[in-house]
């Protein structure tokens, strides 16, 4: 082979690597994964406690039971359990007639059940166009109204566009322009956030960090424009707007650390440690409950109404990790390549035990004796790279070097 | 030159008419989508088709998917398969020129051909749609489109680097990875998540395109 041939061929090889290490270890897992069974925790509001569901299933044998306990292991059943989870089972239980009378000392009726709020919270924010609807937020109808032009904010300013015509609204553009300018603003804003829809009650604007990242408070009010610096010690990496409620939004800073942006403009840093950022959240009039889940356990931080941290428990996480399967599988693959979903961020995940070394080693020896018995020097430098792309790639270097024989 | 001449005018003669179909094909799906958008922004009226789109990120688009991956299909089919089928590369591998030279004058002149099919109906898709989307829409909803595009290119570069590979077991094994390259290209991303991916692709396309020297090598030895 040319040596041009003989160099694309190692490329070639090193792309093998990468489909191997993006398709055997998903296979494996496919195929060989016995689903663990699944564990929730909640905070009960009756009995102040953390209440957790283990569920012991068999995908193989179609069996299951799900067993129910407290954080002292004290169990319960299925009844008890739910009883136990008003605002998690409120339909259930009124099916049954077995809703509380009242919680706390307070009437357990659609004015409580109305304050429940879930949703998911996570340290990156996903596209959004930078074109937004700037409602009128003291309409004083019950729902926001769209408006007829969209805005930006790049480095000549704001602009309102009109979607008809595709141009821009020169006096309005002129006018908000003024408002930014007064407060501070320097465009273009590195990033909007808000909720551009009609589906909410109440309309909050939205809040743009600036140029200096420097975080303001846009909306317009009786079709006049508002803007307000919001001073701040933090560095804002990302935002989840909340409408309507005692919160404009929650806020991530780089570090992944959860604050939140109170309607008084506070922003307070919540007593949770970070993790890998993502929360389950699930607030009531009572409490709010943060849920991270890892590797390695699952944390349920609670927070009474002023956020600050009323209690705290974490069990351990029986996930994939921890089984056989996943063992057996730090002996076979040197490192994994996924795809967040949803996103196109290629991650590669390297094994970080180094039990696969006598599988590459193994592997090393078979290549070896495979180039002797084809007649290939092994002091040549490209049967040896051959022979270091397998001892570092393991399985994946081993079967790509194959694919693409170094022919004579 | 003349050589030069005769090898592109012997692609010409295998390609015509697929890219033919090809051109129309693009410009065909191009055009009934904007057609679609523009009927749709008319009647919605712009303000709702805008924020709609913009809400639930609408892949209006989404049509053309697979088109630039039929393409290299056809353009790359119609030039490879007859030469190995009835192996009438043998013969062009005789002409006076290095026989990489040659194999490789007919791999760019395929590439030329799926740029000028499908490029120049991207440009004039992106001027319409300009006309009614404005460029916060019309970038993302580019870049969205580009791993396809680029999927169709590293297709054809795979289909060269299968057809000119002898052994069948070998062949077979190439499918099955490119298979899962192309997966890579067409996977279902919202509206500007493809972005962080894109450096990746052109790196594989990129490297797609000069695989064809290496499973070359045996036909330019002969070795069939």
């Amino acid at each position: 082979m040319t040596l041009a041939a003989k160099i694309i061929r190692l490329f070639l090889v090193l792309l093998g690597v990468m489909v191997l290490a993006m398709t055997l270890p998903e296979l494996y897992r496919k195929n060989f994964e016995k689903r663990p069974g699944k564990k929730l925790i909640y905070y009960s509001e009756i009995s102040k406690n953390f209440m957790i569901s283990e569920d012991f299933s068999d995908t193989l044998t179609n069996e299951n039971h799900i067993i129910y306990y407290d954080q002292t292991g004290k169990r319960y059943t299925e009844r008890e359990y739910n009883r136990q989870l008003p605002f998690l089972y409120t339909r259930k239980l009124a099916l049954l007639g077995e809703l509380p009378d009242t919680i706390n000392g307070n009437k357990f009726d659609q004015q409580l059940i109305k304050t429940i709020k879930r949703g998911m919270l996570m340290p990156v924010s996903s596209f959004t166009f930078q074109l937004n609807p700037l409602f009128e937020s003291e309409s004083g109808k019950v729902r926001p109204e769209l408006p007829d032009d969209l805005f930006r904010i790049n480095h000549r300013g704001i602009e309102f566009l009109d979607p008809e015509t595709n141009k821009i609204l020169p006096e309005k553009s002129r006018s908000f322009n003024k408002t930014l300018k007064a407060a501070g603003f320097q465009s273009p804003a590195r990033n909007i956030y808000g909720i551009p829809s009609t589906l909410k009650s109440r309309d909050d604007g939205y809040f743009i960090i600036d140029q200096r990242g420097e975080l303001f408070h846009l909306k317009m009010i009786k079709g006049r424009p508002y803007c307000h610096h919001i001073p701040k010690n933090i560095s804002v990496s990302s935002m989840k707007c909340m409408v309507p409620g005692d919160l404009y939004a929650y806020i991530y800073d780089h570090q992944q650390q959860l604050y939140v942006l109170r309607t008084d403009y506070s922003i307070k840093k919540l007593p949770i440690r970070p993790g890998n950022g993502r929360f389950m959240y699930s607030s009531n009039c009572f409490y709010k409950s943060y849920k991270n889940t890892d590797n390695d356990s699952i944390r349920l931080y609670v927070l009474d109404a002023d956020y600050n941290l009323a209690d705290y428990h974490a069990i351990e996480a029986d996930n994939y990790s921890k089984s056989p399967v996943a063992q057996t599988e730090q002996y076979l693959f040197p490192l994994k390549i996924i795809l967040t979903p949803g996103y196109a961020h290629m991650i590669p995940l390297f094994n970080p035990f180094c039990r696969f070394i006598w599988l590459n080693m193994l592997l090393l020896i078979i290549l070896a004796a495979i180039k002797l018995q084809n007649h290939r020097k092994l002091y040549n430098p490209f049967n040896l790279l051959d022979l270091g792309i397998t001892g570092i790639f393991g399985i994946f270097g081993f079967i790509a070097v194959l694919i693409f024989p170094n022919r004579k | 030159m003349k050589t030069l001449k005769h090898l592109i005018y012997k692609e010409w003669l295998k390609t015509r008419w697929f890219a033919s179909i090809a051109l129309l094909l693009n410009l065909g799906v191009l055009i009934y989508i904007f057609i679609a958008l523009r009927s749709n922004f008319l009647s919605a009226g712009g303000t709702i088709y805008l924020s709609t789109l913009m809400t639930y990120k609408t892949q209006f688009f989404s049509l053309y998917r697979y088109i630039p991956l039929g393409i290299a299909l056809l353009i790359g089919l119609s030039q490879f398969v007859p030469e190995i089928t009835d192996k009438r590369i043998k013969l062009a591998l005789h002409l006076p020129l290095h026989n990489l030279q040659i194999i490789y004058i007919m791999v760019v002149y395929g590439f030329v051909l799926l740029f000028l099919t499908m490029i120049p109906g991207i440009l004039i898709f992106t001027g319409l749609i300009s006309v009614y989307l404005p460029a916060e829409i019309t970038i993302p909803v580019l870049q969205t489109m580009s791993p396809w595009l680029l999927g169709g290119f590293c297709a054809y570069f795979l289909i060269a680097t299968i057809a000119l590979e002898p052994a069948w077991k070998f062949r077979f094994l190439y499918i099955l990875i490119s298979y899962k390259v192309l997966t890579l290209f067409f996977m279902y991303l919202s509206i500007g998540n493809a972005v962080s991916l894109l450096p990746v692709l052109c790196l594989i396309t990129g490297l797609s395109g000069i695989a064809p020297v290496y499973t070359s090598y045996r036909f330019n030895k002969g070795q069939l």
